[in-house]
């Protein structure tokens, strides 16, 4: 017997939908629009505490972590009332194991019940970086990650997945987040920036490998799921942030570069700490089309200076203080993002950069009642 | 004399972690006294690091240099600085909150704080309340400093205050705050003592909230 699971959504949201689906492909084309669109971070953790569920859950096995994912998915498509459009066709799943950085590295995974699981950073000397290899893409967190796609492909049909009573698909997808940098990071912890001092010769080679190890991966996933290949990828560069401009050019531009050879654009680039320093470069020579979810710490005058009217972007105010409130204060801090980085078009509202766990539904009304402020401040 | 403290300085603050040992090793076997080696030769570069990495001109990588070959001259010297008693600025005990590896912020501030002459006690990542609150337990600690990257971690922080005032020793220790999503807001929220933007900020809050 199919596993029944009930999507209800009131019809007046429903039929908002296309307004929504209007704002953002406008937004994305720097076209004017009657507000800047709310889209918040919901990553895993949020959501399976949205729905109820442990992360414990989500690691027993592909069925478990099935169940989890479509409640996810249910959890966020009733509760959160944010400018997102709704896909009302189909539900798309992804395994998912946490935020874990160089998953495609055979890397000793710590898992903590259902805290979120760390990785062990693989080498500890730099001379071993001699040793590295590209591995196989199915090594390391990719090797359960893929084991978990293809049983959730075969489980597809256990499902009956209804939206207000009408059956919908149910999808399972499979993509390589993360970048150079990060898996880099993943491998040798703090070393790497210390490493990139004292032996740049080994870190460029290990960024050969992790560049190489990144696109053979895209390429192995495009197989399984059937996807043309060269499309866009999301970029992520976290921990990019430490390093001065010099080493950036040095140490980061060449390896997404590279990347974005093989890839198609849009270039989707992330970094969530503060970047003040590395927005030219990352304008000038890395020519994102997208600074997606930016972080909070990042000064949203020089975010505007740099990419109001020519980049898409997505990110805003300190998570905690979204988390927390209150409202009247997510409010006023919102429209001040809106006002500063929307007036140009492409500007997507977020937290900066992952909506916290627990945080109250209303306090992300209030994000969307900005929006509305915003404006009208911006169109008297 | 001048020179050998030169090239120490040199050493420390352009991270050459060689010049320095051989640079300690001398004055040590020239019988200079540790405390002078400490202070006139280990902790000043820090000090300009520190206010290099505030001006924007040093980031983490040339941080994590510098601090490196510090605590190589520091290694040199330590044998000799208890044996002479030479007194400590205080005692640090560190540590990233419970559910957070991350350690890079915790480490420089570490660093940063023995460069300056604290006695640091490193209680590592993923440090829960119950195991500042003994630290504080064991005695002689004068200032809890607690790191966390993450946003999901950051109430460990507030857990762990409250978990010092139920145990009745929230009077004994200053409790020191730092962190990527940490802010100056947050920390007067949950009564600590002191908030340090960065790592080279945390010296001079230590050295403040022990006045």
């Amino acid at each position: 017997m199919k596993k029944r699971i009930d999507i209800v959504l009131p019809e007046d949201v429903i039929e908002s939908n296309p307004q929504r689906i209007d704002r953002f492909e406008k937004t994305k084309r720097f076209e004017k629009t009657d507000r800047v669109p709310v889209y918040a971070g919901y990553y895993m953790d949020g959501m399976l505490v949205g729905s109820g569920n442990r992360f414990s859950q989500m690691i027993k096995g592909p069925q478990e972590q099935m169940d989890c994912l479509v409640l996810n998915q249910k959890w966020r498509m009733e509760n959160v009332r944010d400018d997102f459009p709704l896909n009302l066709d189909s539900l798309v799943i992804e395994p998912n194991f946490g935020a874990l950085r160089g998953v495609e590295f055979p890397m000793e995974i710590k898992w903590n019940g259902d805290d979120m699981p760390k990785s062990i950073h693989l080498i500890n000397d730099v001379e071993e970086i001699d040793d590295l290899v590209v591995p196989s893409p199915d090594t390391g967190v990719n090797a359960l990650r893929i084991e978990y796609f293809k049983k959730m492909k075969e489980m597809i049909g256990d499902y009956d997945i209804r939206l207000n009573g009408e059956e919908i698909d149910l999808k399972v997808d499979l993509n390589h987040p993360g970048g150079p940098i990060p898996s880099a990071f993943g491998i040798c912890g703090p070393n790497l920036f210390m490493w990139m001092m004292l032996d740049p010769d080994r870190i460029h080679k290990l960024l050969e490998i992790t560049t190489k190890s990144h696109l053979q991966v895209i390429d192995y996933f495009d197989q399984l799921t059937g996807r043309e290949p060269g499309h866009w990828v999301w970029a992520g560069c976290d921990t990019g942030e430490m390093i001065s401009p010099k080493m950036f050019k040095e140490f980061v531009v060449p390896y997404y570069l590279k990347v974005w050879e093989v890839q198609n654009r849009p270039r989707v680039f992330h970094m969530c700490g503060n970047i003040d320093h590395l927005l030219d470069i990352i304008h000038d020579e890395l020519e994102i089309d997208v600074l997606e979810h930016f972080g909070f710490p990042t000064d949203r005058k020089k975010l505007a200076d740099t990419f109001s009217g020519n980049t898409i972007m997505r990110g805003g105010p300190h998570p905690a203080m979204i988390k927390d409130g209150p409202v009247e204060k997510i409010i006023d801090e919102c429209v001040d993002y809106i006002t500063t980085l929307g007036q140009k078009g492409g500007y997507f509202l977020a937290e900066g950069a992952t909506i916290v766990p627990g945080t109250p539904l209303e306090n992300i009304d209030a994000m969307v009642e900005a929006s509305k402020r915003a404006s009208e401040i911006m169109n008297n | 004399m001048k020179e050998i403290f030169e090239l120490i300085y040199e050493g420390v603050k352009t991270g050459n972690l060689d010049a320095v040992r051989t640079q300690v090793q001398a004055a040590i076997d020239g019988e200079v006294s540790p405390e002078a080696i400490l202070k006139e030769a280990l902790i000043p570069p820090m000090e300009e690091v520190g206010q290099l990495f505030e001006e924007g001109e040093f980031f983490v990588p040339e941080m994590l240099i510098a601090a490196r070959a510090m605590q190589a001259g520091l290694e040199l010297i330590k044998p000799l600085l208890i044996e002479a008693d030479v007194e400590s600025e205080g005692r640090v005990v560190l540590g990233t909150v419970k559910g957070d590896l991350h350690d890079i912020g915790k480490n420089l501030v570490g660093m940063m704080l023995e460069g300056a002459g604290f006695d640091v006690i490193d209680l590592g990542t993923d440090v829960g309340p119950d195991s500042f609150v003994d630290a504080v337990k064991e005695g002689d600690v004068d200032i809890i400093g607690m790191s966390a990257l993450l946003t999901t971690t950051m109430p460990q922080m507030e857990a762990t205050v409250q978990a010092l005032i139920d145990a009745g020793i929230r009077d004994k220790v200053k409790v020191m705050i730092g962190g990527a999503p940490v802010t100056a807001e947050y920390s007067e929220r949950i009564g600590v003592d002191g908030f340090a933007e960065d790592a080279s900020k945390a010296v001079k809050i230590a050295k403040s909230v022990l006045e």
